[in-house]
């Protein structure tokens, strides 16, 4: 079998096809795994709605690369739109729009799945020694690190607050900063430049334009995945039937996607496809320094902090890490309008971002947010704000306000609907005058897991131990999908491990 | 199938009403002409979008306004390429914003936001974006959102705020890449094995 990446242009009749392993969605999970079945031998078809870009393709304009490469042009949001959704959408899935940023899954967070979901005897090691020597993931040097993530080592150090240069998946990057909107070197080893292209030369074919309807499901097992293409600009699926009828199917849409396709092909687990989704609720601080910041350019993220990671049992942790800020996202995310926005703006170069992301799930009254689906099949997120969120955010607010005030801003402020501004340590009790939950202040999610939970008792978990959709006997899930919680980290490195982890699974099912 | 009963804007029957009364008696929609044909919006929708990306972004200084720039436009453009249900949503969203009768009976204002004066219309802005009902925080975050977007991803935006916009890193690859096609060994990521020391390709004018 020759493999290839086929598109819109090469689909303009109907297909029906057979192969060993269908894989939906091309991402972070879908490519490890697509990449690794194929080397043996395996027949595999991976379908993906996004299209196939390259870096000649990337003008490095959000105003192209975020329609074209997020989900739903990059309007997506959580069902009450109080929660901006980043979610990738192309060959190679996030991976051609993420900061790169990497972590291994953190030793409490296996623990936890241990001792609450079951998960034991986890040994993701192996996988992510592979996939780190694939992808090149290192630690980007303290010395290349932009003014932008500065502000955390600057800030954190004075503070006597822990923090650490960040891995990255990189090989020769140009430190440009222009990540989000696609690699324009190469640098970044996303899917599409690395294992879809292991995948494709071991003899893989990658649909691209494809979005999948449903799986088609007979008994106990999967006997086709349908499709339509859709051509790149189009609202909706407007062109060829695809029908693939695999051995074995895998869904690795990721989560929002994953489990609305699920659920359109009546797999809803006893009520459990869905729940449990968590998102590492994102807020944010901006702050004005006098010299020049520019925080359009340099690797995005390349200072984290965990100080606040494990903040005891009761209460919910987060971690901080930088924001590259773009004009167009910049401005999405302040809250204001008119004069206001035009002087906020003005400042652009001057600028600071910091983002404390909530580790969601860990809690035992934490059970994240629900996908359900909207009437035209499209996935709806119910993610509600609860009290314990609620004081993560205060006090995130609260510690990235310190570390830019530390790290000696002229002024710092809130992404509260109206900014707290400050500029000393003695302002932050107005905190307490600001409330903190939906649209209250810009809340945001680069980070979608779970909705298929894995776990080792059936009656709380869609997939078991080894990634098996429970109910079908052909069916698996291998995506960030299947976290039983949110990771605390960046979960790309943790996505990698599972999906090499599961190619023997999968491959011993066909 | 699960449905779910949200819906982006959860209008809802009671929403869907009051648009549907609301011309009557009362002053209606000021319509603008778009710059060129619509595909998403109708001309009613389009000039509710247009006067509300006009105080979004006024101008002043090197700013440009909203119309110098199209972002109503825009976001049309945009609009015909989402989901038709999202669309649908967003219309009945952009009609009620401007409904007289609902800010007559909210707001004591019998007029339609088009009709007012621009004072008028960042007071009335300002209410939906602080108001205590849910609905008018999540059209005013919605609609924030896309004119915002939409006019600070115009390059005629960029000198105003002091981002020089993107390197030319296409053209730096292109000659990189058509050394390659003569034979040229390239240097950086694909023909790099030593991962130790890895050559990033030189950067181009304007970069970092």
């Amino acid at each position: 079998m020759s493999g290839a990446i086929l598109g819109h242009t090469d689909l303009t009749t109907d297909v029906d096809w057979t192969c060993d392993v269908c894989i939906v969605g091309s991402g972070a999970g879908g490519a490890v795994l697509a990449a690794g079945l194929a080397a043996k031998g395996l027949d595999v078809i991976v379908v993906e709605e996004g299209h196939h870009f390259t870096r000649k393709d990337f003008t490095l304009q959000e105003s192209d690369a975020l329609p074209a490469m997020y989900q739903e042009r990059a309007t997506r949001a959580s069902a009450d739109v109080a929660i901006t959704v980043l979610q990738g959408r192309s060959v190679g899935g996030s991976t051609t729009v993420n900061w790169t940023t990497c972590f291994r899954t953190p030793q409490r967070i296996l623990d936890h799945w241990a001792k609450v979901h079951g998960i034991e005897g986890l040994d993701l090691d192996p996988h992510f020694d592979a996939v780190e020597a694939r992808l090149n993931i290192q630690e980007w040097p303290a010395a290349a690190a932009n003014a932008n993530n500065r502000v955390i080592s600057d800030g954190c150090g004075k503070l006597g607050w822990e923090w650490k240069s960040l891995k990255r998946n990189v090989r020769g990057c140009a430190n440009s900063g222009y990540c989000s909107v696609g690699c324009p070197v190469d640098g970044k080893q996303a899917m599409g430049i690395t294992y879809l292209q292991d995948a494709v030369a071991a003899g893989a074919r990658v649909l691209s334009n494809v979005r999948v309807e449903r799986f088609e499901v007979e008994g106990k097992r999967v006997v086709a995945v349908r499709g339509r293409v859709m051509t790149p600009a189009a609202a909706e699926p407007d062109g060829a039937q695809i029908v693939i009828r695999p051995k074995v199917a895998v869904n690795s849409g990721g989560a929002l996607n994953g489990p609305a396709l699920l659920l359109r092909s009546g797999l809803d687990a006893g009520g459990l496809v869905g729940r449990r989704t968590f998102i590492h609720p994102v807020v944010a601080t901006l702050a004005r320094y006098e010299a020049a910041v520019n925080p359009f350019w340099g690797a995005p993220q390349s200072i984290g902090s965990h100080q606040f990671f494990d903040r005891g049992d009761d209460k919910v942790g987060y971690f901080l890490e930088a924001a590259p800020l773009l004009p167009m996202l910049t401005a999405v995310a302040f809250p204001m309008f008119g004069a206001e926005l035009n002087q906020a703006m003005g400042e652009l170069p001057h600028l600071n971002a910091l983002l404390a992301l909530s580790v969601d799930g860990l809690l035992p009254e934490d059970d994240g947010g629900t996908v359900t689906l909207r009437a035209d099949g499209r996935p709806s997120l119910d993610y509600p704000i609860r009290p314990f969120l609620k004081e993560s955010f205060r006090h995130g607010t609260e510690s990235m306000l310190k570390i830019q005030l530390a790290s000696g801003c002229a002024e710092a402020t809130t992404a509260h609907v109206s900014p707290l501004r400050v500029k000393s340590l003695d302002e932050l009790s107005k905190l307490d005058e600001r409330e903190y939950g939906a649209h209250r202040h810009a809340i945001f999610t680069a980070h979608q897991m779970g909705g298929c939970a894995m776990g080792k008792d059936p009656s709380k978990s869609v997939v078991d131990l080894e990634h098996r959709f429970r109910g079908v006997d052909n069916l698996f899930v291998v995506d960030g999908s299947v976290l039983p919680t949110s990771l605390g980290v960046n979960p790309s490195e943790t996505i990698y491990g599972l999906a090499h982890r599961a190619v023997e699974l999968v491959a011993a099912a066909v | 199938m699960a449905l779910s009963r949200r819906t982006f804007l959860g209008l809802g029957v009671a929403g869907a009403a009051v648009i549907a009364l609301g011309g009557i008696g009362l002053r209606p929609t000021i319509l603008r002409a778009a710059s060129k044909p619509l595909v998403a919006l109708d001309e009613r929708t389009f000039s509710v979008l247009a006067a509300f990306a006009e105080r979004v972004a006024p101008g002043g200084g090197a700013f440009p306004v909203a119309s110098g720039v199209h972002v109503a436009e825009k976001v049309d453009a945009l609009l015909a390429t989402c989901a038709p249900g999202m669309v649908a949503e967003l219309k009945q969203a952009l009609l009620l914003f401007d409904n007289a009768l609902a800010g007559l009976f909210l707001d004591g204002r019998p007029s339609t936001f088009t009709s007012c004066d621009a004072a008028t219309q960042d007071a009335i802005i300002d209410s939906w974006k602080n108001s205590r009902l849910d609905l008018r925080r999540r059209v005013y975050k919605g609609l924030r959102g896309l004119c915002a977007g939409a006019y600070y991803g115009s390059p005629e935006v960029y000198a105003a705020i002091g981002y020089p916009g993107p390197p030319d890193y296409r053209s730096l690859m292109a000659q990189r890449d058509a050394a390659v096609a003569e034979g040229a060994a390239a240097p950086g990521p694909e023909n790099d094995t030593d991962t130790e020391h890895i050559e990033a390709p030189a950067a181009p004018a304007g970069a970092p």
